[in-house]
């Protein structure tokens, strides 16, 4: 019976054979196993237990379920075939690899030889013999070389590194996809030598690069230089290129290198050095006075503009420190802001302050200071700009002067004023009281020939000296108090301020402005402005047609403007335009005529932030448009 | 029988004292005049005649503007004095400024303000307006 096959075989082998062939197995690093389907009893021999880190005594299972256990899940279908139902066509040898679990916790990799050797009369397997062999190092030397294989082939993408080769017995050119990728050409393009060379840029680097490998396969000399190519969508880019000969017996069979996309960080260091030119440019040639001063107040380069503007050379303005410039009286001011910002708590700070030129004059100026930082924030220096105002502050100086003068003229015009308003109106005042004592004590004086000559004359100047003081009070208030007035109200009471006038000559004069609408104005003021432009309405009426005056109002951006119309005699604008609102200009030939209502009036719409404009045709009519303040904006 | 036994006027201008005088005598106005040409010397009179216990006008024509010292001076000082005697104050000036007649408000002992030249018809206006008041 082939029962007595699957004894262990090593309790009937004498010591001899037994030692010989496990010594054998051992220097193999190799095992074997039997298997007995039927009774699914499972040996392991010492050479196998010995790969797996066990020795016989510490290994007594003899069940297949055991053994499987210790085998890594991935593999453990390889055993399937081991247990029932047994399939009909079970071959009679396999071979696989499998893991299985080291004493240690180590996986251990085998690779398994297994051949059935015996079947039962029901034609079922019977008896299975193995030998596995440890394959761990090569099996992770494998791995370790597919991992780093991936792991290059991604370093090589993000770095955009790029590889080609160049097989010059079988003129064959390879790049590879990061190389593609650069050159921005598609994943199945087909370079050739002459397409490769063609995509440097012609001129110089293509020559170089042809040179470069043309010497590479002459003389076995590698390369490694930067380039600009011109990649198949038009676009300039920069790439380091390096190229390894592989020489066979004296002769270049084969050219393989690198490909570096490079573009961003030559451009970077292009954009930084035009950036830096531009700065040292601006520095060297701007025409205001510009410092670099290191954190220790040390200067670190300064302009020829700073020295001009001082008066001092080049050296002799670095062996001075800033101290030595500034005016006394701006030492203080300038030193707390300094320590600030050396200190790295201001980031920037201006002031004006006054240096002292070599010549001992002063030199005012607008200083900036700007803190410059790295990318950490720590403080690297100072950026000082001076603007040389001096200039200016003498046109500033020279400003307040002419200030100080107008103020004085101003003063002396108010003294006018005021000589205006007493002095002259307590003479003509005086003229006029004596007239009526002499009147009084002498009646019939009022019928000699000059006396009502000598009467006018002190009425007239009597006016005068009013309406002069009138522009007087006016020029010289400073302070006015506006009111919300409502301006339909004060239209209609100067209607009925000259009603008995306006009677006497059958005037039709229409109020339409809006009730709704409120000025800012002076009450006096508003009076006297309305009743000016409709007494002078009603004076300059045409004779032709009946006088009709029309008054509206409406609202123009910040101001209510009021429209007063006449159907008058008008004005010849083109002759009397620049006049018309003129110190005592008459332009009617009309016997009231005095012309100094326009400009009060017009001084008076001024005075309250207002204008005047003024539209005519002559023998048509006038329109005022008087701009007053809205109360509502 | 005038309306005023004595009228006080404070004027610089002799013209002006000389008119004001005879209009007020044509109109019967009053009975006798105490003229001064500054603030100054009013002051100093009216206050002896305090302290002598005589005789102190019924009114004072006040102008403003005067050497020495002028008409706001004069009424600053002149409200301190302690006086049993309705005085009527009048203010007789040239001046037309506002400010000037806003700051006459101010003295509650100012009865009014009148614009100068002064006319018969003025004076007829200033005694109707006293005798109105009395009344």
């Amino acid at each position: 019976m082939q029962e007595t096959n699957i004894i262990p075989i090593h309790k009937t082998r004498s010591l001899t054979t037994f030692d010989i062939y496990d010594k054998l197995l051992a220097t193999l690093k190799s095992g074997v196993w039997r298997f007995n389907f039927q009774t699914q009893e499972v040996l392991l021999e010492p050479s196998f237990l010995n790969i797996i880190g066990y020795r016989a005594e510490d290994f007594p299972t003899l069940k297949i379920s055991d053994v499987i256990h210790l085998v890594h899940p991935r593999e453990k279908a390889f055993f399937d075939f081991l247990t029932p139902p047994f399939h009909r066509n079970l071959m009679t040898k396999c071979s696989f690899e499998f893991r299985m679990l080291h004493r240690n916790g180590n996986w251990i990799w085998v690779e398994n030889h297994c051949e059935n050797i015996s079947y039962t009369t029901e034609n079922e397997p019977e008896c299975l013999v193995g030998f596995v062999q440890d394959i761990s190092e090569k099996k992770n030397k494998e791995l370790l070389a597919l991992k780093y294989k991936d792991l290059l082939k991604k370093t090589n993408e993000a770095a955009s590194i790029g590889t080609w080769e160049v097989d010059l017995v079988n003129n064959k050119i390879d790049w590879s996809e990061v190389t593609k990728r650069i050159h921005e050409v598609a994943d199945d393009y087909n370079p050739t030598l002459e397409t490769g060379i063609n995509f440097y840029k012609e001129g110089i680097h293509r020559t170089q690069i042809t040179n470069m490998f043309e010497k590479c396969v002459a003389k076995g000399i590698g390369f490694d230089d930067e380039f600009i190519i011109v990649t198949q969508n038009g676009k300039e880019k920069w790439v380091r290129s390096i190229g390894v000969a592989v020489m066979e017996k004296g002769i270049c069979t084969k050219v393989y290198g690198v490909f570096h996309d490079i573009d961003a960080r030559i451009r970077t260091i292009q954009d930084l050095a035009i950036t830096e030119e531009k700065f040292r440019k601006t520095f060297d040639f701007a025409g205001i006075g510009m410092a670099m001063v290191n954190m220790n107040s040390e200067w670190l380069r300064v302009n020829q503009s700073l020295c001009d503007m001082l008066g001092y050379t080049m050296d002799e303005f670095l062996s001075l420190s800033h101290q030595d410039f500034t005016h006394p009286d701006d030492l203080e001011q300038d030193k707390i802001l300094l320590t600030e910002a050396l200190k790295g708590n201001l980031d920037d700070y201006e002031i004006e302050k006054r240096y002292i030129h070599k010549n001992g004059t002063i030199v005012w100026s607008i200083l900036t200071v700007s803190v410059v930082r790295d990318d950490t924030g720590a403080p690297l220096h100072l950026l000082s700009q001076l603007n040389d105002i001096t200039d200016r502050k003498y046109a500033e100086n020279k400003v307040k002067e002419v200030l100080a003068v107008a103020k004085e003229q101003n003063n002396r015009l108010l003294n006018f004023a005021h000589i205006v308003s007493h002095n002259l109106r307590s003479h003509s005042g005086n003229l006029e009281m004596l007239l009526d004592l002499m009147v009084t004590d002498n009646p019939e004086i009022v019928k000699e020939e000059l006396f009502p000559l000598l009467k006018e004359a002190v009425g007239q100047l009597e006016e005068t000296v009013q309406n002069l003081n009138k522009v007087a009070v006016l020029n010289t208030k400073t302070e006015l108090n506006l009111l919300g007035l409502n301006l339909a109200e004060y239209v209609n009471n100067a209607i009925t301020n000259i009603n008995s006038f306006i009677l006497d000559e059958s005037v039709q004069l229409e109020n339409k402005v809006d009730p709704a609408l409120k000025v800012l104005a002076i009450p006096a003021y508003m009076d006297s402005i309305l009743l000016n432009f409709f007494t002078n309405a009603i004076k300059y009426q045409s004779l032709e047609r009946a006088p009709k005056i029309e008054v509206t109002a409406f609202e123009k951006d910040k101001h209510i403007v009021l429209s007063i119309k006449d159907n008058g005699l008008g004005i010849d604008l083109a002759a009397h335009g620049s006049k018309l609102f003129g110190l005592y200009k008459t332009f009617h030939k009309h016997q009231d005529a005095r012309g100094l209502g326009l400009f009060i009036t017009r001084n008076q719409i001024e005075a309250m932030g207002g204008r005047v404009e003024v539209k005519s045709e002559v023998n048509v009519g006038t329109t005022f448009f008087i701009y007053l303040r809205n109360e509502s904006t | 029988m005038k309306v005023l036994d004595l009228t006080c006027i404070v004027d610089d201008d002799p013209i002006f004292v000389y008119g004001a005088k005879r209009m007020m005598e044509l109109a019967n106005f009053s009975n006798a005049f105490l003229i001064f040409n500054n603030g100054h010397d009013a002051l100093a009179k009216l206050k002896s005649l305090i302290e002598s216990g005589e005789n102190l006008p019924d009114l004072i024509l006040l102008d403003l503007n005067m050497p020495i010292m002028d008409g706001w001076q004069f009424l600053d000082s002149f409200t301190e004095f302690k006086i049993d005697k309705e005085i009527i104050i009048y203010i007789l000036s040239s001046s037309v400024d506002p400010v000037d007649h806003e700051r006459s408000k101010h003295y509650s002992i100012v009865n009014n303000f009148v614009v100068k030249p002064i006319s018969v018809d003025k004076v007829t206006e200033i005694m109707d307006e006293i005798i109105s008041n009395r009344a």
